[in-house]
Parts: structure tokens; sequence; C-alpha cells
């Protein structure tokens, strides 16, 4: 009797335990995340770098699609998720160095499209003002270079003087 | 109070090596004299480069300052250490700290001092902050390779019981400090009085390596004891160190004189002592007594590669030619230039590259003294390096975290402990070049380190961005809807559909984006 009253309240207060703590799912993406280098460039077909470590785990996604990450991202998530680690996919880009953007602002017209387009808020600049970008908030994802009307940005190594 | 240890209390650790007799630097130290060009690089210091307060084409005095601290960074005052005018502020190769901008003089012969700094006739009775403005401003930075400013490190609050002087260089080949101490032994105390007044020590230890022969005392021994027995200040005491590399390191030095381990991470004053080099002393005594800011070093130059090997003065920015050239010229063996000793002395490209102020030794092998290349062969867990390494490290182990590119287990092992001093490898009898590998090791975990933190950053510029921008959109929607709710139904309703469908979308979208 005794026996059954206690592992009666010790299952209520599992179950309670179990509704009060996140969901572990929740814990995964996080880590999953932490090993994504957060470029939110999309080239991997999300629009951005947690919505691709959900993906992954609702097993939409390979883990083969971050081209900034590259190898050694490829072999963390594997690592994490106990899978085996694959050579990343081409589909979905080429691993290259880290680069930041820079513009020309002698060529800059000023029209704002790459502002709205920078996914970590890098560039500032009105409209008719030239722009400029953040260095150290860069993250070389690459997603102003095609708005710009005027291609006026370029990607370059973060070791150039006055880079970051 | 620990008491210091006697000398013939070995470490576990290190290599014997023997004093540097042998290449003869003797007892000479010589006046390299101004050299036509001075190249100043402006990040002689660990922190943010400086900024030029000059322009190009501007006369400059000896003893002006021509760079400043770059505000709210760590960083130290360049001077000009001699009159002349600015010709260039370009990028020059330095050897130690890569591509670097650079200050160029030419100098002239007139030689004008600036008149900025006057001399104290009594600094000890300035404030201790007042004294460490004043170092901060002379662009003091520790002498002894580390770089690090003076003045910043002499504020560390207050619980300091203990001073230790380093005057215990331990590469072998170089002997800078010890001609220092040779010459000049009362500057030393005097301005290692000065820092007890900054610090409020109780004492200071004067850390001097042992000779050869154990009984009699070494010329800078003698020296020094002269000069103590001349100033009378019962603060002061000798310790006798034993002659094995690298007891010159500051954790190396503290653990043996005061028996107390520096944590990772830690800092000498975690243990209550301050450690500073007796050529940084020296420079703090030679500011307040003459008013001349850091703007020259000694420096050994040494090696079967140099004629006449020798101690040389130099002022900051002199070619490397120029101090060679002081020391005979090279010789016919001459095979390779290194900033530094033989242990952990970085190569030079060229001997255009100039003195700094961290420069202690200009090491010019010669043909025989150069390790002839030997491939390298698999460990064979001998454990010498475990047994030589002054960090407590297992180099065998690291190395098998390195090549398996553990970084995590790196970490663990200790590989931020490494102090380069290159132990492990001569003693390996495989040959490996373990500090090398180690070296890089450092590097990567530094880099993956930091991009860890700006990826952080830039998740969340990210989802505050994506936050601000649903914040918008529902803000147009609601006034939108505001606007319509003034017509009548009928005029309404299509809108207000339509208007439902979008805010829905947007919802969607938004939320697909910034899921949680």
């Amino acid at each position: 009797m005794v026996m059954t009253g206690l592992a009666a309240v010790a299952g209520i207060a599992l179950c309670l335990a179990e509704m009060r703590v996140p969901a572990k799912q929740q814990s995964l993406v996080d880590n999953l995340n932490n090993l994504l280098p957060q470029t939110q460039c999309g080239q991997c077909g999300y629009p951005g770098c947690r919505p691709y470590a959900q993906a992954i785990l609702d097993g939409a996604a390979e883990l083969d699609q971050c081209a900034p990450g590259g190898a050694s991202t490829i072999s963390a998530i594997a690592n994490l998720l106990g899978q085996t680690a694959k050579t990343l996919n081409p589909e979905f880009g080429q691993y290259t160095r880290p680069a930041v953007a820079v513009i020309d602002e002698k060529e800059c017209i000023g029209c704002t499209l790459c502002i709205s387009a920078c996914p970590v808020d890098a560039i500032i600049g009105a409209a008719q003002f030239s722009h400029t970008i953040l260095r150290q908030e860069c993250t070389g994802c690459e997603l102003c270079i095609a708005p710009c009307p005027v291609d006026c940005i370029t990607m370059v190594s973060p070791l150039t003087p006055g880079a970051r | 109070m620990n008491h210091p240890r006697k000398s013939s209390e070995l470490p576990e650790w290190g290599i014997p090596f023997p004093r540097p007799v042998a290449t003869g630097t003797g007892l000479r130290i010589i006046e390299a004299g101004l050299p036509a060009t001075l190249v100043l690089p402006l990040n002689q210091h660990i922190g943010a480069a400086a900024k030029p307060l000059v322009t190009v084409g501007e006369k400059v005095l000896r003893g002006q300052p021509v760079a400043a601290t770059a505000t709210g960074h760590l960083g130290s005052r360049i001077h000009a250490p001699a009159a002349g005018i600015v010709t260039a502020i370009e990028p020059v190769e330095t050897s130690a700290r890569g591509i670097a901008l650079a200050i160029k003089i030419a100098v002239d012969d007139k030689n004008n001092h600036w008149n900025g700094y006057t001399p104290v006739p009594q600094p000890l009775e300035m404030t201790p902050r007042s004294i460490r403005d004043a170092v901060l401003e002379a662009g003091i930075v520790g002498l002894g390779g580390a770089m690090f400013p003076t003045g910043v490190k002499l504020n560390p609050g207050s619980g300091i019981s203990t001073l230790i002087l380093n005057g215990a260089e331990c590469e072998p080949q170089i002997n800078c400090d010890d001609a220092l101490m040779r010459h000049q032994p009362m500057e030393i105390l005097m301005g290692a009085q000065i820092i007890l007044r900054i610090l409020e020590a109780d004492e200071c230890l004067i850390a001097i390596k042992q000779g050869s022969d154990a009984g009699s005392k070494t010329p800078a021994h003698a020296a020094l004891a002269a000069a103590l027995e001349e100033l009378n200040d019962d603060r002061f005491r000798i310790a006798i160190v034993p002659a094995i590399y690298p007891v010159g390191g500051e954790a190396q030095l503290i653990e043996l004189l005061v028996e107390k381990e520096i944590p990772t991470r830690g800092l000498p004053w975690d243990a209550g002592v301050a450690c500073q080099n007796v050529g940084t002393a020296a420079a703090i005594n030679r500011f307040f007594a003459t008013g001349e800011p850091l703007i020259r070093r000694i420096v050994t130059v040494t090696g079967k590669g140099v004629k006449n090997p020798a101690n040389v003065i130099a002022h900051i920015g002199t070619p490397l030619s120029h101090v060679i050239d002081c020391a005979g010229g090279y010789s016919e063996s001459a095979s390779r230039l290194v900033l530094g000793g033989p242990m952990m002395g970085i190569a030079a490209t060229s001997d255009a590259q100039p003195v700094t102020k961290a420069t202690n030794c200009v090491y010019v092998a010669g043909a025989s003294e150069l390790s002839i290349e030997t491939p390298e062969m698999p460990c064979i867990r001998c454990g010498d390096c475990a047994q030589v390494c002054p960090a407590n490290l297992s180099p065998q182990l690291l190395l098998q975290a390195q090549r398996a590119n553990n970084f995590e287990n790196l970490q663990q092992l200790g590989l931020m402990d490494c102090i380069e001093c290159g132990c492990c490898d001569y003693v390996c009898p495989s040959q490996i070049p373990l500090t090398r590998n180690f070296h890089t090791s450092k590097r990567d975990v530094w880099e993956t380190r930091t991009a860890r933190l700006r990826a952080r950053q830039a998740e969340q510029r990210y989802s505050s961005r994506n936050q601000r921008l649903r914040a918008q959109t529902e803000q147009v929607d609601t006034n939108l809807e505001n606007q319509l709710s003034g017509f009548s139904h009928q005029a309404k309703i299509a809108p207000l559909d339509e208007l439902k469908r979008r805010i829905a979308k947007n919802q969607s979208t938004s939320d697909k984006e910034t899921k949680d």
C-alpha cells in the first residue's frame, strides 16, 4: 500500500517535472545551432542558421548543406547527432576562407538595397547617402552583393589592413 | 612569509645550460650611436597599436612622444629616440609581430632634446598614482621581452608583499641584463625603490643566476652587493637561482622563489607577488632621474655569426645591421639571423628590421650552431619531454591530441599554459618539433574561440533584427486597420480580408525565420 502510494506520488512528480522542464528537443536545437557559423547566409536553403538546425532535427535537411562551415562544421554536427560525416554537398556552394564585404564608398549611390538585405544589420547609411559596412559585424554571407545595382560591394579577406 | 629556496635545491624541470661565457660578450658594453634612419613600429607592446601624433615632414626632438596609446585600449606611448624629420609613416615587416605601421625618422646631427619631461629629484615623495602615470607616460614596457605596459602591470591594487626583480635571464647566450647589473646596479636598485613605492610592497628579491663556480660571486652579484651596501635599504635581498633554463620565466621564477604556483590564466599578483625585469626598473629610474623616456636599451649581439660579440646600447628603431656592425659585423660563417635567444628566438627575415623595445638579443647563428636537419621520427614515449617541461605539461599527450585535431582535449591537457620554451624539442630523441606544433595549435584554439564569440554576436544581431522587422510589419498593419475602421462596413470588408491574409502570411514567414 505504502509502496504503491510512493510510486504514484513519484509518478505524478515526474509527470509534472516533464511538463515543467523544456523539451529536450529544444536544447538539441541550441546545441546544433551553436555548431553552425551563424553567417545567416541562407545558402543551405533555410532563412538562417537556426531554421537550418531545426530542419536537420526534423529530418527535412541533410547535414552536408552548410558551405561557410565547411568540413569541420559537418563533422561536428555528425558527432553531435551520432551520424557519419559527409562531404559538403556542392549543390549548396563551396567552402571558402572567411571574408568580409566592403563597399566602395565612391561608387555607392545610396540606394539602401544592401541595408535591407543584410541579415545582421551590419550596413549603415541612409537613402542618397553613401553606405558603409561595420566590418566587426559582417559575417561574410554575401547577401548584399546581388542586390547592389552598381556592383560596388566586394569581398575581402578579414586580414586585409583596416579590415576588422 | 615564504623564504627563498637555497640555491642547492634544483627545480624538477628545465635544462642546465652553462652561463654564456663561450661566446664571450665579455665585460664590454658599447654605445651603438645613431644610425641615419630610425624605424619605430607602432606595435612594440602588448595591446593595440599606438596612434601616430606626428605627420610626415614634421620635425621631432629627442624624447618627444611620436605616438600615443590608442584611446580606451591597452598600449603604450612611443617616443622619438633622436631629433630629426619624420620621412614616412608606412607598414614595415617586424619578425615577432607581423607587418605593422611604423614611423620613420631621418636623424639630424644636432640632436636637440625635447623639454616636455623634466627630471624629478625626489620620485619617492610622489603618490603611487602619479608615479604610475609617469611610468605610463614614459612608454616603459616589460623589457624582458614580454612588452607588457609597465604602468598597467604596476596597478594590481593592494596585497602585494614581494617584488621580484628578474635578473635571471636564462636563455643561453643572452646576457644584456647581466651587463646592466654589472654596469648600472644603482640605477636598478633606485628603480626598484620607485616600484616598491607604487606597490607598497615590503620586500624585494633580486633574482640572479648562479655562476659556474658555486662558491664565488658572479660579477653581477658583486656589483649589486656593493650597490646594496651603499644604498643601505634592508628591504632588498639577493636570491641566487640555479643556472637552469627557463628559470627566468616569470611563473617559473616565482614558483622557485616563493614556492607558489601561478594558476592557469592567473597572474603573479594572485600569489601576492609582482615581477619586473631589472632593465625595466633601470628604465623607470632613468625617466625620473634624467627625464629620458624609454628610447634606448641594451641588446646582446652574439653568436658565431658575428665577429666580436658584445652588449650594445642601441636606440629603439636602430636597424639590426647597425648593431651587428657595432659587434664587428658578420663573420664568414654567419648563416641565420635570430631575434631573441637560440631557444625561443624568432628568425628575422632581414637585418633592415629595427631594434624594438622587446629586442633583448640579436643572435647570428654560425653554420656550426644550426642543428642538422634530421627527419622527424615517431614518438617513442620516452617521457623525457614531460620531465623537462617547466609548466608541468605532458608534451607527448599534447602531440597526440594535436595530431587528432582534438581541441577540447588539447585545452584540457593545458595547451594554453605552454610557455613555448622549447625544452621538449631540445630533449626529444625523435627530433619532433613539438613547440612549433603547439604554437600553431594555440593559434588555432584562439581562432576557434574568437570565431565562436563572433558567431554568438551575429546570431544575436540576426534575431534582434528579425524581432524589429516583425514589430514593424505589425505596426503598419494595425495602422491600416485603424484607418479602415472609419469606413462603412461594406466598404471596409474586402480590404480587411485582404489585410488579414497579409498579416497571416507575414506572421507565418517571420515565424519561420525566427522560430523561437
